[in-house]
């Protein structure tokens, strides 16, 4: 059975319909990518795991429960979630930011934690852990991001365009280690991105959405043979498809 | 936040207010002492100091309230019960209370206002003291010479030419500006309005040729200016006389009696001499009063100790203003102790109830942004009324002294702390306040860990821009009787008095500048360490 379950979710901004009626499953341990341009209800279909955006119709279940019937804030705080701009908190450490989940779940080491996730992301937690945001790199602040995201274990980990704000190299360095991080940790991972190359690179499937539709869903090995139509289209934009 | 926290964030400051409105009227009825206000200018100083002498003599405590900034602020006050007994004009209370026009013999006029004022709001004119301290339109004598003006009627004529400079309550009354020049078909080249303190000097210099002057005040033979006839009899007789409220005349009719006593006593020449001693020899109000209540024989000798207006001697613009100043302050330390402690307490208490209010307001808007853009701009619509206008409205609610000042210095300070507020904790990391969200944080962790810690600099200049507001516009607060450094500054303009202005506006903008600058100092000190390079 998924552990994350969509069906026939709707969500309308006025007279915009950002989804509609989206079903969509994704199993333990894999690693789906929402692709689409902007404007395609992708990061608006992310949110609704984590409840971050109601939906006005259908059902989101993760690990088994409709997401309505729990808690929004203790959902939250077992899902790993990563924005663009990182969000990290300006004022508080390195360290402080990558332990902030343990230390909102209460745990007793929550600077421990914070420490083994910076040595996960590849950052020396003897050089880093005092460091603030604004005396990292754009790459350097993404990593903690995702240290904080992965801090507590989470079984699952959403992003939304991770890397969309770094520039070439860095972001190939960071999505391999990424990739490398994901598997080691067993984690089920969702993440946006409206760049079909990060979608096959780090991606085990890849969803293309249009118009608050899924128009194509397929495991990222096979998603050349199987694109039709927008998706092939998209393909081909990219440069993926010869 | 919850509800219960914002509803503190208004109570609090409310009772606050109560506090000091609890303070400021506590005193018992019987043991109060006799409450004596006066309007700000010389003669209305003086006669209110007399007031004041004679119910001292008879045993009487007495509360010397001098220096409201208009007719409407201290006769408000009048009605109310906060102020006892004030000198009053027949014609200023025909012509500015009543609003009539019709004018008729000293007698007649006297009748009206007494029959008038008793039947609408039970308030008596005492008989009058004796003598008319009319409006004198003035001019340098060598203009109206050269000019060939003797009347009103003349003036009308050359008006085209010429440029007048009034005092701020002739303009702005019925028997004031718009009446006369009505009544004359006068036209000025332009009108300024000119304190009481620079009108004489600015005639002299030649910056303006017109001004309305007091037939009593002495400046006529002493600046040697022409006096304009009334021709027309466009003015009211104005008969000087005590005015009393209700309640002191039912309960204290023996203290009544005693002020009712010195009617017909002063006349012109008397009340003349006084004003010079003042306004030319720079005498202190109380020893001036003392002095002319032993001419009209009312008191014995000249008290050592009269209770002179705020403990101040007067000195005259001739004196070099620098140099005579820190003597004059040294003499005065301890009253300018009392009353910048006094006006700490106004600003403090006004300023730690807008802290109370307006924090967690600005905090409760982010949560409704759609409303907070109109909450900002009523606050900012309290900002737009003039200081002076402000505490006028709060004298029909709150009387007069320190409540109404501390309420009107509270709104002027809500609009920079609920502004910053809500500025600060809009945008206060917006991208790291939706990445804790998405983690878990609820909205009071992403209150007080992200939003306050990094809004804290901004709200605090917010805090610091109030505070300075508040020490400049509580100087006007002395206009309504609460005090502080405005007392020598109101004063001082009054009595044309530099040097007592000075010693009230000085420690005033000393304190302005301490006050922002141990506050830009917090500011540097909230903002959060992680910030800082």
């Amino acid at each position: 059975m998924a552990l994350i379950r969509i069906e026939r979710a709707v969500k309308r901004y006025g007279d915009v319909l950002a989804l509609d009626h989206v079903t969509l499953g994704v199993d333990r341990g894999a690693c789906l990518a929402l692709v689409g341009e902007s404007g395609s209800g992708k990061t608006t279909l992310l949110r609704t795991i984590n409840r971050l955006t109601e939906l006005d119709g259908g059902h989101v279940t993760v690990r088994g429960r409709a997401v309505d019937a729990v808690d929004p804030v203790r959902l939250r705080r077992s899902i790993g979630y990563v924005q663009q701009d990182g969000g990290l908190i300006p004022h508080w450490t390195c360290l402080d930011n990558a332990g902030l989940v343990p230390a909102l779940l209460g745990h007793n080491d929550p600077a421990e934690r914070g420490r083994d996730a910076l040595h996960a992301v590849g950052l020396d937690p003897a050089v880093f852990a005092g460091r603030y945001p604004r005396e990292l790199s754009g790459g350097q602040r993404q990593r903690v991001a995702i240290a904080r995201a992965m801090a507590a274990d989470p079984d699952i980990l959403l992003m939304d365009e991770p890397f969309g704000a770094l520039d070439a190299i860095t972001r190939n360095e960071a999505q391999q280690s990424f990739a490398a991080l994901r598997e080691s940790a067993g984690v089920t991972a969702v993440f946006v991105t409206h760049d079909l190359r990060e979608a096959l690179r780090v991606a085990t499937r890849v969803a293309v959405m249009r118009a608050g539709e899924i128009v194509m869903e397929s495991a990222a090995g096979d998603i050349v043979r199987n694109a039709t139509g927008y998706a092939a289209e998209l393909l081909e934009k990219s440069g993926v498809a010869q | 936040m919850t509800g219960r926290r914002r509803r503190a964030g208004v109570v609090l400051p409310v009772c606050a207010i109560w506090a000091l409105l609890a303070t400021a009227g506590g005193a018992g009825a019987q043991t109060a002492p006799i409450v004596v206000a006066s309007k700000p200018f010389a003669e209305s100083y003086l006669l209110a100091e007399a007031f004041a002498q004679v119910l001292e003599s008879h045993g009487y405590a007495v509360d010397r309230r001098p220096g409201f900034a208009s007719t409407e602020l201290v006769f408000q006050a009048l009605l109310r019960g906060d102020v006892d007994v004030y000198p009053e004009y027949t014609g200023t209370g025909l012509a500015a209370i009543l609003g009539e026009t019709a004018a008729g013999s000293s007698a007649e006029v006297f009748r009206r206002v007494s029959d008038a004022f008793l039947e609408r709001w039970g308030v008596r004119w005492l008989p009058p003291l004796g003598f008319e301290n009319t409006y004198a339109i003035a001019m340098r004598r060598a203009a109206a010479d050269s000019l060939n003006l003797r009347t009103l009627t003349g003036l009308a004529e050359a008006a085209p030419g010429l440029a007048g400079g009034f005092s701020p309550d002739f303009m702005g009354r019925a028997d004031g500006l718009d009446g006369l020049t009505a009544a004359y078909g006068i036209e000025f080249r332009e009108t300024r309005s000119l304190l009481q303190a620079v009108k004489y000097q600015a005639l002299a210099e030649g910056a303006v040729d017109v001004i309305d002057a007091y037939s009593t005040d002495g400046a006529v033979s002493r600046y040697d200016l022409t006096v304009l006839a009334d021709d027309r009899r466009f003015f009211p007789p104005y008969d000087a006389a005590p005015l009393v409220g209700r309640a002191f005349y039912d309960d204290r009719p023996e203290a009544v009696l005693a002020l009712a006593r010195m009617a017909g006593r002063i006349d012109v020449e008397a009340v003349r001499r006084a004003n010079e001693r003042i306004e030319v020899d720079g005498a202190p109000v109380g020893e001036a009063a003392a002095r002319l209540l032993v001419d009209i024989g009312l008191a014995e000798g000249v008290r050592e100790d009269a209770g002179d207006v705020g403990g101040v001697p007067v000195h005259n613009a001739d004196r070099s203003v620098l140099l005579a100043l820190p003597a004059y302050m040294w003499t005065e330390r301890t009253e300018l102790a009392r009353q910048i402690g006094r006006h700490l307490l106004l600003v403090l208490a006004s300023l730690g109830a807008a802290i109370l209010a307006a924090l967690p307001a600005g905090v409760a808007l982010e949560r409704r942004r759609s409303i907070a853009e109109g909450v900002i701009r009523a606050a900012g619509l309290l900002q737009t009324i003039p200081g002076i206008a402000l505490l006028a409205f709060m004298i029909p609610v709150f009387g007069i002294g320190a409540a109404p000042a501390v309420v009107a210095l509270f709104l002027y300070s809500l609009l920079p702390i609920i502004r910053n507020t809500y500025t600060g904790i809009v945008e206060a990391a917006p991208d790291a306040v939706s990445a804790g969200r998405a983690l878990g944080m609820t909205e009071v962790q992403l209150l007080t860990r992200i939003r306050m810690p990094l809004a804290a600099p901004v709200i605090m200049a917010g805090i610091r821009t109030a505070a300075v507001i508040n020490v400049g516009t509580a100087t006007l607060a002395a206009f309504i009787g609460a005090g502080g450094l405005g007392d020598p500054i109101v004063a001082g303009l009054a009595l044309s008095d530099p040097v007592m202005i000075l010693s009230g506006a000085v420690p005033a903008a000393i304190l302005a500048i301490f006050v922002d600058w141990g506050l830009a100092r917090a500011e540097s000190l909230v903002a959060p360490s992680g910030l800082r390079s």
